[in-house]
């Protein structure tokens, strides 16, 4: 069931529309390591022809054109934090994040965090 | 998929979750003493898992780091207390596995001793499935109760007041839905 304060839309080659209540990256993904900003990092790869994806996240949306024509490919991922405090476990959700991959390698990211209000991220 | 269940939990059957680690040392009487300033404490093994219990529609927990965070009073999430800001605890992986609810099958590994604090972090070196991926297994994709065994101790500096030092451990990470 899509929470209807952060979830991500997909947009096809032939104008379909695909978002989280109907699928999962981990249906249509596949894991892979990827370089990002001389680091790296493991994401779920839509192995889709899609051609635009969207994160909506605490009220702030961002997206991102994609062509699957040249092997471009996108991720999602929401980031969280869980603290180990005495007598207690606690889990904050912080960021919802979109990003496209050409050739192993991320050229394009935009982060929301739903608590400061901010959109940020990078092209390469 | 919803959010990973992340637990700190014993290495040790029943693999209860923990309360609270406390890093201390040994007299050579056997008793337990505080650390000394300019030593090491023992060692504290703990397991993090993602959805122990086994729960439907969970995803898996990717690129996950540990940090140390000052985690109660005035002094929360501003990492300027000296355990934190110093880098006192020590930590890297030691093992990991899948399944561990039942049969507990553990790959060892030999992770790189780091200090982790104000600046410095501890990255997964090997995924709960064996692989060089950064992941927890989560049980839901078919792939099993994953954890992560951790070997951690503190080193104290040989100018650090006498007293107690609190702070929390936090494990960062993201998941797909």
């Amino acid at each position: 069931m899509r929470d209807e304060n952060s979830y991500w839309e997909l947009e096809f080659k032939d104008n379909s529309v695909l978002n989280e209540s109907e699928s999962s990256f981990h249906s249509f993904g596949v894991i892979t390591t990827v370089e990002c900003q001389g680091g790296k990092k493991s994401v779920f790869l839509a192995e889709l022809p899609i051609t635009k994806i969207t994160a909506h996240h605490g009220g702030y949306t961002a997206s991102f054109d994609v062509n699957p024509d040249i092997g471009e490919k996108v991720y999602q991922y929401t980031s969280a934090f869980t603290t180990f405090l005495p007598r207690k476990q606690v889990t904050e959700i912080h960021n919802r994040t979109i990003g496209v991959v050409k050739d192993g390698v991320v050229i394009k990211e935009k982060s929301i965090n739903g608590l400061l209000g901010t959109v940020n991220g990078f092209v390469i | 998929m919803q959010a990973p269940i992340i637990t700190f939990q014993s290495n040790t059957p029943p693999y209860s979750v923990l309360n609270s680690i406390t890093y201390q040392s040994t007299s050579p009487g056997g008793q337990s003493i505080p650390v000394v300033a300019g030593t090491s404490s023992n060692n504290v093994i703990f397991r993090i898992y993602n959805n122990y219990g086994m729960a439907t529609n969970i995803a898996d927990a990717l690129n996950c780091y540990i940090i140390t965070y000052d985690g109660v009073g005035a002094a929360s999430h501003t990492q300027s207390t000296l355990a934190v800001s110093q880098d006192f605890i020590n930590i890297f992986e030691d093992a990991c596995g899948a399944n561990s609810a039942t049969n507990v099958p553990v790959t060892m590994v030999a992770g790189s001793v780091t200090a982790i604090g104000t600046n410095t972090f501890y990255a997964i070196q090997i995924g709960s499935d064996g692989s060089n991926n950064n992941i927890i297994t989560s049980y839901t994709n078919n792939n099993g109760v994953g954890f992560i065994e951790f070997t951690s101790f503190a080193q104290v500096p040989e100018d650090i007041p006498q007293g107690n030092y609190n702070f929390a451990i936090s494990l960062q990470y993201v998941y797909t839905s």
